[in-house]
């Protein structure tokens, strides 16, 4: 027995986890569908109660600091500021993570290129939001502690991510052949080649327009390329995930922001005045399936959607300064204002919008109006409201609004015209804000890029923007603790790591 | 059979001792004679003098039946003497050499103290003399019933120790630190919770508790921290093979501390414990000792004769009380204003930014109107409320001429400060010692452990937590009004507010639970053969296993999980040992005496678990798994294995130099391949120069002692390589890949080595009246085995590298005294102090730092340069003389770098003991402390943030002026409005800082006093069948005599892991006040 203790043959065997697969094993299609699922459950920190209140979909009476929805009072929430940042790059579900090792095991493979391709595209998705809200950020060092021990990845210039972005949703688009291998394990469009060739084009629209501002002749550049390459031509090509457990017993299969707005955070969160009184005055057919007010925010029952009840929440307020507003009524608490309808919008198994028809349609009236693309200005625009309405249902097939309604409404707020170019943008990116309602993340990063609507600041004690309108969101805590070269050399290059710093395509 | 017999022809004055566990085992081949030197020493027998005996077993009595020579050379008549020897309480000694002084005539008391011996006559003096304590002298005179009581003798220069494998030394040849700690020191001021007992008690031995009830974890070092990452406990062994110590998880979300293993060991079993402090002394045990080693012998039936019982009961009461440091002028609200409805007192359940106390009746979140005061002193009687324990055992002992045993049951129950926390614990308990032939020995033990624990406390956040809530909830409403914390109906949670993620800590503990139990069983048998009376070999087989379930229920209702959870955890592990060794002692020539072992181990663990996580609870009140829609399942399954060779040899010169070396070579099945083996090697030397020179009279004893060791470590299993898998749920039938690690694997593991260099010096003077044994210790580590925590990013937690380094330096000192030592009274005091500072040398190629833990604004790290677990964050700007630099709004600047404030361990540890004895009354008393550290307090920092501190009150009524500077260097003039700072603009920006909420952690605390009486034997002996009894007033955790920390008991950290320095919400402390009972048949 002594003699044998140190040959003991079984010893590299016994050290192999029974229960896990290594590498050549494993189908990254797997990994690609868990990829698509968390990168899109929605963002409660940042998406929910920072930038839905940012553009002011939202409104809240909570005071600075305790509890959910900060951007109403642009005051700085450790977890709210960097949950996207810490969604995106987590260690167990991080959707840039699974990605990444995706893309990488399915390189190389032909039978997977497609999926190879598509992975590529959903990168772009989960980073353009990403740089949207902090500026620069890692990207191309970014995942690699394993394949390269790369444990201080550095920040990217948000010029670089864009422009490689750029050039990522070109090829990868390219390469896409539906002569090659399905992709079953997508859970958007069912592996269909065609639609995901259309959602790389909108996507590529989408980034370039960003651009407008700091780059405009290399946002034109590619905008031709995208409307080239083919855009979206209908709401059903609208680019969303659905979430399968609608009874909410499985948190990682629900709708994370309709699980805070129905279940978990349910009493904070009221529609925002700003909101609800550019869709009342315009007799918008989505409102009605936008609000209601619960009585009592715990208990469903007490909803009610009684037109003549129903007021938005000025931004701004806690639940003293408030009784000084005009809105408040004396007789009643701070659920007289409307939430969100529930049945509609914050269905546990609703879906989150990533990218839609009506945006889309939108992107182009700009360019048509800024010359960059020949077009019909005012068809676009009519389009695209059209879109953005009937896109209502699919958050619930009860929300249908009808072609009388949208004609209606288009005859009462027609197409400004191209002459004023000024109220033109205006006029579509507003609406382009209303379509992305629920989608805070790109509502927020269209307000900044095009300045529409023209929002009032709020200023409340303790904000972190001294009343100016917040530019960014702040890096996350322990970033200068555990990357602090890299995190030092960003803020060096971009500016201080406060509300107040512009991205770099927010020029000013 | 280390202590030699044969090397003694010529050494007289210097002759090896017989230890006390020798005589007891000896073979039936005769007794060995005692002779008795001036110099206090025990001789052993002389080899060649033996005259031929009668047959005797260990605990028979022996009687000549020669007449004997007297030294003269005439015959004489021989008179017959009894006698009983006691020791101080009065209990039989057996096993006292009693010899004829002059002669070599002896015999050797029974085991209950009896003897019967002839003597020359009644001029003849008997010499009565047992390791452990003094001897004395008797003339015989007429009496035919002598009783002789032996004292106690601190000098102990012939006490054995169990060093590594068992293996029994005397202490005179020890070459390194080890301290005895006696199984008394466990039961009458007990801990339920064994580790935490050794607080104070063994230099160099540091006991940090988490604060989270008597079923929490225990942490337990010893000089130190070895790994910056890893495993910092010492092994546990327990007779004779290693226990395991797992812990299952500090309070972390809304999971409680799931306690550890060391709260298997019942105290009452417990005969002692060594504790082997530094690695020469551990080397023998390999990797898994380089933290040191804590030897437990528990108890037997040895030393009895026939059969006997005992009975003791503990009982005592936990007395909770108030510590908290609250200010009692402001009530509810938020910008100086009271609540004025309902909606707005939900919103502000916890604020306490309000007006004035006024005694006005306001609504509260109840929508009950109370007066506007404070009535926050009533939670102790509101909520918590006196704990208690009772713990009893019976054991049944039997002994004879072949053997022993002894069978025990212990049932331990306990109820926390807290309602429905309960804690259980039986104990079952058997050994077994049989001489099979007079040569082969088996003995066996078997314990099984069945612990039941309910509602473990969640300390860390507002989820199921139920001590930090219900200090938050605001002053003014009585925390009773909470109470159950349900609907009655629907059973649903009745929120605080509108923060559902506070949950109702009625509604915690009323609904929530989280419910463990525990079956272990730890088995080892053992069997000697003695070859020779120098040769033998023995064999050790071994298991230590059990099953813990978790039972975790969040029901239907929740506030932070409306639909509910059920959490079903079952950890099945074993861990098996299988060891063999072979050993011989023989004198080489007259000088030298060399005494080898060698062997080897054979190590396997295994565990399975399986986690089943139920969600959405179907029907409402049925809180079983099976009643939820959806039931996700992980199951995992671990083997890991070390097997070792080790040998060690001792070659003593003249028994007063002792050199010993050890080695062993261990191979690891969690490490590369490549670089899978490690070979420890250890040297010590002993020298007893008191025995090498004539010394002044004053120095009894004296040892110089240096040693060497290295021993090295490895980690847990599957860290190689990167693995991928499937969430336990999918997507509409489409499988959620996933990634195993989050820690990035390292194919290139290899195992880490501590180095520890020891000196040390053993004095006794005046006849043992004064003990000093001091130690120095350099032990630093190499390559060891870390997780560097690295930023998310990089799509992982951390790294393991291999690459670290730490030092720990110190200095441990016993001392000793007895100022009294009289036949009535006597005082002992021992103190012992100890100092270990720390230094991280290396982390990693990359970085300097790392993340072990954090906190709403506190991290704890580990620093280069710096001492182990650094309290690290921001701070207030100040400037050149220090003063605090104010923005234009006059607050505070809190700049976003952070800064290294000191380490969470202390550095300094010590206690001292008072042992007052008189006739039958014993009093003893221990004082210890700690010093050095630092600690932050989350309590304190969620007080301030909700307007419940002292000095949340600046400012509140007029506004204030921040002393400070400008950033231009002017004094600062600015005023900060009373409506922003109940707006809260001084927190917000000062909670950024740590400077208000870190203290200095050091204390002193009267950690128990215990008053025994122990029934005198002529009372007990008219009784008849008693054999002993006593009675004990005892009193634990009575007093904090120094701390530095507002509100707070420092003693008082969230985790028994790594990441010390933090507390967060910790239960009220307590005092307990109790009984213990002991009555021996």
């Amino acid at each position: 027995m002594v003699l044998l203790a140190g040959c003991d043959g079984d010893f590299e065997e016994l050290n192999k986890d029974p229960n896990a697969a290594t590498g050549e094993l494993f189908s990254p299609a797997y990994l690609f569908t868990s990829a698509q699922l968390f990168s899109s459950r929605g963002d409660d920190g940042a998406s929910l109660h920072y930038t839905e209140t940012f553009v002011q979909h939202f409104a809240t009476l909570s005071d600075a600091g305790t509890f959910d929805f900060f951007g109403d009072k642009y005051v700085y929430n450790k977890g709210g500021s960097e949950s996207l940042w810490k969604n995106t790059f987590n260690a167990v579900n991080g959707g840039s993570k699974l990605l990444e090792d995706a893309i990488q095991l399915s390189k190389d493979k032909p039978e997977l290129s497609n999926l190879h391709n598509m992975a590529r595209i959903w990168k772009t998705v989960v980073y353009h939001r990403l740089t949207d809200l902090y500026g620069d950020v890692p990207y191309s060092e970014a995942n690699q502690g394993y394949s390269n021990q790369n444990y201080k990845p550095k920040y990217d210039t948000q010029k670089d991510i864009y422009y490689s972005m750029l050039s990522e949703l070109e090829d990868a688009t390219a390469k896409l052949d539906a002569s090659k291998g399905p992709v079953t394990a997508d859970i958007i469009y069912g592996g269909d080649v065609e639609k995901w060739k259309k959602f790389g084009y909108s996507m590529m629209l989408r980034l370039a327009m960003r651009l407008q501002k700091v780059e405009p002749a290399t946002a034109e550049t590619w905008v031709k390329k995208a409307f080239t390459g083919g855009v979206f031509t209908s709401v059903d090509d609208n680019m969303y995930v659905r979430f399968p457990d609608k009874t909410g017993a499985n948190q990682s299969l629900v709708n994370g922001e309709s699980w805070t707005l129905s279940v978990s955070g349910v009493s904070p969160g009221k529609i925002s005045a700003t909101i609800f009184n550019y869709m009342k005055s315009r007799n918008d057919p989505r409102l009605k399936y936008m609000v209601a007010v619960y009585s009592d925010p715990s208990k469903a029952s007490t909803k009610n959607t009684d037109p003549a009840i129903q007021k938005g929440m000025p931004n701004g307020f806690n639940l003293v300064t408030i009784k000084a507003d005009a809105s408040w009524d004396n007789t009643k608490d701070q659920h007289q204002y409307s939430g969100i309808n529930r049945d509609v919008y914050a269905k546990l198994d609703g879906p989150r919008m990533c990218l839609t028809y009506g945006e889309v349609q939108f992107m182009l009236a700009e360019a048509v109006v800024r010359g960059w693309i020949s077009g019909d200005a005012a068809a676009l625009y009519k389009e695209g409201v059209a879109a953005a309405m009937k896109n209502v249902a699919k958050y619930d097939a009860s929300a249908v609004i009808t072609d009388a309604e949208i004609d209606a409404y288009l005859k009462a707020n027609p197409f400004v015209g191209v002459a004023d170019k000024e109220k033109a943008y205006e006029q579509i990116n507003t609406q382009y804000w209303a379509a992305c309602f629920m989608n805070g993340l790109e509502a927020y990063a269209n307000v900044r890029r095009s300045g529409y609507p023209k929002l009032t600041p709020i200023n409340y004690p303790s904000n972190e923007t001294d009343g100016t309108y917040p530019r960014r969101l702040r890096y996350p805590e322990d970033e200068p603790v555990l990357n602090a070269d890299n995190y030092n050399a960003a803020v060096a290059r971009q500016g201080t790591d406060n509300f107040k710093t512009r991205v770099w395509w927010d020029k000013q | 059979m280390y202590a030699l017999t044969g090397a003694a022809s010529g050494l007289l004055g210097k002759l090896n001792p017989v230890n006390r566990m020798e005589q007891k085992t000896l073979p039936e081949n005769g007794i060995r004679f005692k002779n008795y030197c001036k110099r206090c020493c025990l001789l052993a027998a002389l080899a060649g003098s033996t005259i031929p005996l009668r047959a005797a077993g260990p605990f028979e009595s022996v009687k000549s039946d020669v007449v004997i020579n007297n030294g003269i050379g005439d015959p004489v008549l021989l008179q017959t003497v009894k006698g009983k020897v006691t020791d101080e309480k009065g209990d039989g000694l057996p096993g006292v050499n009693v010899l004829v002084k002059g002669t070599q005539q002896g015999t050797s008391s029974d085991a209950a103290g009896n003897f019967t011996i002839e003597v020359p006559g009644p001029s003849s003096v008997l010499v009565f003399s047992f390791v452990g304590y003094q001897p004395q002298e008797v003339t015989v005179g007429n009496s035919s019933m002598l009783e002789i009581k032996l004292s106690t003798d601190t000098k102990s220069l012939d006490e054995v120790v169990v060093t590594a494998l068992g293996i029994k030394k005397e202490v005179k040849s020890v070459g390194y630190s080890v301290t005895k700690v006696d199984g008394s020191t466990f039961t009458k001021t007990r801990e339920t919770n064994i580790g935490n007992s050794l607080a104070g008690k063994v230099a160099g031995v540091n006991v940090a508790a988490a604060a989270t009830g008597p079923a929490g974890s225990s942490r337990i070092t010893i000089r130190g921290n070895t790994s910056l990452s890893g495993d910092n406990a010492p092994l546990f062994i327990i007779n004779g093979l290693p226990m395991n110590n797992t812990k299952f998880g500090k309070t972390q979300g809304d999971n409680p501390d799931w306690g550890d293993n060391i709260s298997s060991i019942n105290p009452d079993d417990v005969e002692e414990m060594t504790v082997l402090k530094g690695a020469a002394a551990a080397a023998l045990y390999g990797s898994r000792a380089k933290n040191g080693a804590i030897i437990i012998t528990t108890k037997s039936g040895k030393g009895n004769k026939g059969i006997g019982i005992e009975f003791n009961s503990n009982n005592t009461v936990e007395v909770p009380y108030f510590i908290w440091d609250l200010q009692k002028q402001y009530g509810q609200g938020y910008n100086g204003v009271k609540p004025s409805g309902v909606g707005v007192a939900a919103a502000h359940g916890q604020n306490h930014w309000g007006a004035p106390y006024d005694g006005s009746m306001v609504v509260q979140l109840d929508g009950v109107e109370r007066p506007y005061s404070y009535v926050k002193d009533q939670v102790l009687k509101d909520f918590y409320g006196n704990g208690h324990t009772s713990s009893n055992n019976v054991a049944f002992t039997g002994g004879g001429d072949k053997g022993n045993f002894r069978v025990a049951v212990t049932d331990m129950r306990n109820k926390g400060i807290i309602p429905n926390a309960t804690m259980r614990r039986d104990n079952i308990s058997l050994s077994i010692n049989q001489n099979a032939t007079k040569n082969i020995s088996i003995s066996a033990n078997v314990d099984y452990i069945n612990e039941e624990v309910n509602n473990r406390y969640v300390l860390e956040t507002n989820n199921a937590n139920s001590a930090g809530t219900i200090l938050f909830v605001n002053s003014n409403m009585p925390t009773s009004a909470l109470s159950p914390g349900y609907d009655p109906i629907t059973f649903k949670e009745k929120n605080l507010g509108t923060d559902l993620g506070a949950t109702n800590p009625y509604y915690s503990l009323n609904q929530i639970k989280n419910n463990t139990q525990k079956d272990r069983f730890i088995a080892a048998v053992n069997a000697r053969w003695n070859i020779t009376d120098w040769l033998f070999v023995q064999g050790k087989a071994g298991q230590d296993m059990f099953s813990y379930q978790i039972n975790k229920i969040v029901p239907e209702g929740t506030g932070y999980r409306p639909n509910g959870q059920i959490d079903q955890i079952q950890t099945n592990f074993y861990e098996r040992n299988f060891e063999g060794m072979i050993g011989l002692n023989k004198a080489l020539n007259k000088d030298f005496n060399l005494v080898v072992n060698a062997g080897g181990n054979l190590m396997s663990q295994h565990s399975n678990g399986t986690n089943i996580s139920g969600s959405g609870i179907i029907t409402p009140r049925l809180e079983v798994i099976n009643n939820t829609s959806v039931r996700n399942t992980t199951t995992t399954i671990t083997d890991n294995k070390i097997n070792s060779l080790f040998g060690t040899a001792e070659l003593a010169y003249k028994n007063y130099l002792f050199l010993n070396v050890t080695g062993r070579n261990d191979w690891f099945s969690t490490l590369s391949p490549e670089s899978n083996n490690y070979f420890y090697p250890s040297a010590s030397l002993s020298y007893v120069f008191s025995d090498a020179f004539e010394m002044p009279k004053a120095i009894s004893f004296g040892k110089f002692r240096i040693s060497y060791a290295s021993v090295g470590g490895a980690t847990d299993p599957y860290q190689l390589n990167l693995t991928y898998g499937v969430l336990p749920y999918s997507y509409d039938g489409k499988p959620l890949g996933t990634i195993n690690q989050a820690i990035v694997p390292n194919k290139n593991l290899r195992p880490l080595s501590v180095n520890e260099l020891e000196a040390g010096l053993d004095l006794r003077l005046f006849n043992g009246k004064l003990g000093l044994d001091i130690a120095a210790y350099n032990r630093s580590t190499k390559n060891d085995i870390t997780t560097e925590t690295v930023s998310s990013v990089t799509g992982y937690n951390g790294a393991v590298v291999t690459v670290g380094e730490l030092r720990n330096r110190g200095i441990e000192m016993l001392f000793t005294v007895r100022p009294a030592t009289k036949k009535d009274f006597s005082w002992d005091v021992s103190l012992n102090v100890a100092y270990n500072k720390s230094k991280i040398l290396k982390i990693s190629n990359s970085t300097n730092e790392f993340l072990l833990g954090t906190s709403t604004k506190v991290f704890l790290k580990q620093v280069v340069g710096e001492e182990y677990s650094q309290i690290v964050g921001r701070t207030i700007k100040r400037d050149e003389n220090g003063r605090d630099v104010m923005d234009a709004k006059g607050l505070p600047i809190v700049p976003t770098d952070v800064k290294a404030f000191g380490s969470g361990i202390q550095r300094y540890t010590t206690g001292i003991t008072n042992t007052f004895t008189y006739k039958a009354l014993t009093l003893s008393a221990q004082v210890d402390g700690k010093f050095g550290g630092m600690i932050y307090s989350n309590t304190n920092y969620n007080l301030e943030h909700r307007g419940m501190s002292p000095r949340s009150l600046l400012g509140r009524a007029n506004g204030v002026v921040l002393p400070g500077v400008t950033e231009t260097g002017e004094e600062n003039k600015v005023l900060v409005t009373a409506a922003q700072v109940n707006n809260r603009d001084i927190i917000v920006r000062r909670r950024d800082a740590l400077d208000d909420y870190l203290y200095n952690a050091s204390f002193i605390k009267l950690r128990y006093v215990s008053l025994t009486y122990n029934l005198p034997r002529v009372v007990y002996e008219k009784i008849g069948f008693v054999k002993g009894a006593s009675v004990s007033l005892v009193g634990r955790n009575l007093q904090i005599l120094m701390k530095h920390t507002p509100g707070i008991d420092p003693e008082t950290n969230l985790s028994a892991g790594n990441d010390q320095g933090i507390e967060s919400s910790a239960l009220p402390p307590t005092r307990s006040y109790g009984f213990n009972v002991n009555l021996k048949f």
